[in-house]
């Protein structure tokens, strides 16, 4: 018997934006990269395979399970400036200037606007010159809320992306918002999917 | 004794079948149980080895030369380079791991090294680095750390000797007259008798 046709969401796709990143990391070799949507192994193989040496952490995850413990009724009172260096400082202990690459996917888009800010901040400190920032938004939704997706390499330019978790709050961001959002940075290229998801490469 | 005749018609009663002791049997004796499990332990496979139990806790360094399952917690490092190391489902490392192969279906937060492969099983939690030739990472498996792959290149073929210059082959023929006329005068010697 066939095996029942895959969901929608679950549909390889080509990804422009990451097609351009592969053509960037096929032609370098020892790159220190960092894979902010929790590791599996598909991306493992790939990356690893082209010799970079990867870091993997799943940063939603870690900022649930670290602002959730933290006193205090407000968003404001658990993401306070104390709070999300102390969070930073823990998920992001890379000295200045290290990191090459860095796949954000979705995950902006989802965490508290203060910490999207003081993470990207700390992004510019840590990337290394020439430094690639892989980032995707998804178009803005009517009840402000989306599902994160975990993106798997299939091969240089086709992602496998599945939903992950439940529908939580989203931030939307136009083209402007994304720009001023990387300002620090030298460049930022788009990239827009036929499901309207706008796929950024920022460059340091 | 108006009993005996009787006893004595009887048939006599028969052996009891021998049973091997069971471990409540040899415990109870106080004779040691083999480290060797004979039943399978959860999804484990029966490979044999040491195994630390849910009770257990150790503080330091665990090494050794059989493969070894922690279901406990081990406070310190582990290092059995030439074997097998799982943590089992209860099991807690706080320290780093080593062996030929490690295992993970629990807790570990510690750099993890492995001569061969390290898998990290779905539901596992591992904070800290890998460093292998094969790594393998079920979906659901937490990990945060920096991984290294090992590359094994494959042996290079041996280069057929090149033949000397012209210069460095007469010297090479001086040389093995030389040692031609050493071997010769030492075969002249009487048995016993060293050149001096």
């Amino acid at each position: 018997m066939p095996p029942p046709p895959r969901p929608p969401a679950e549909q390889p796709r080509r990804s422009h934006a990451f097609e351009h990143l592969s053509a960037w990391l096929t032609s370098n070799t020892g790159l220190q990269v960092v894979d902010f949507g929790g590791v599996n192994q598909s991306n493992l193989d790939f990356l690893t395979g082209l010799g970079h040496r990867l870091y993997a952490d799943d940063l939603l995850r870690a900022a649930d399970h670290f602002f959730a413990a933290k006193t205090g009724q407000k968003e404001e009172e658990r993401y306070s400036a104390a709070n999300i260096e102390e969070f930073l400082s823990q998920t992001l202990d890379f000295p200045d200037q290290t990191i090459d690459a860095v796949l954000l996917w979705d995950t902006l888009q989802y965490l508290n606007p203060a910490l999207a800010l003081a993470l990207v901040e700390r992004l510019y400190r840590a990337s290394a010159p020439d430094c690639r920032l892989l980032a995707f938004f998804q178009p803005a939704s009517p009840t402000l809320s989306g599902t994160p997706v975990s993106c798997r390499i299939l091969d240089e330019s086709t992602l496998e992306t599945r939903p992950r978790g439940t529908p939580r709050k989203q931030q939307t961001f136009n083209n402007r918002g994304i720009e001023k959002l990387f300002q620090r940075f030298q460049s930022v290229k788009f990239f827009l999917t036929r499901d309207h998801v706008q796929e950024v490469i920022v460059r340091r | 004794m108006w009993n005996r005749g009787k006893r004595e018609d009887e048939p006599a009663p028969p052996r009891p079948v021998s049973t091997p002791p069971s471990s409540a049997d040899l415990a109870r004796e106080g004779i040691p149980l083999s480290t060797f499990p004979t039943q399978k332990r959860d999804d484990f496979s029966t490979r044999g080895g040491a195994v630390i139990g849910k009770s257990l806790s150790i503080k330091g360094t665990l090494t050794g030369r059989e493969d070894v399952l922690i279901d406990g917690r081990v406070d310190g490092d582990v290092e059995l380079l030439e074997n097998r190391v799982t943590v089992g489902a209860g099991g807690h490392v706080q320290g780093g791991v080593r062996g030929k192969e490690v295992v993970i279906y629990g807790t570990v937060n510690g750099n993890l090294e492995a001569s061969e492969k390290i898998e990290i099983r779905r539901d596992a939690k591992v904070v800290g680095d890998l460093r292998a030739c094969r790594i393998v990472i079920e979906d659901e498996a937490y990990f945060k750390g920096n991984v290294d792959t090992i590359k094994t290149e494959p042996p290079k073929p041996v280069a057929a000797a090149a033949p000397p210059a012209p210069a460095a082959r007469q010297q090479q023929a001086v040389a093995s007259a030389s040692s031609a006329d050493a071997a010769e005068a030492q075969a002249s010697l009487l048995p016993g008798e060293a050149k001096r």
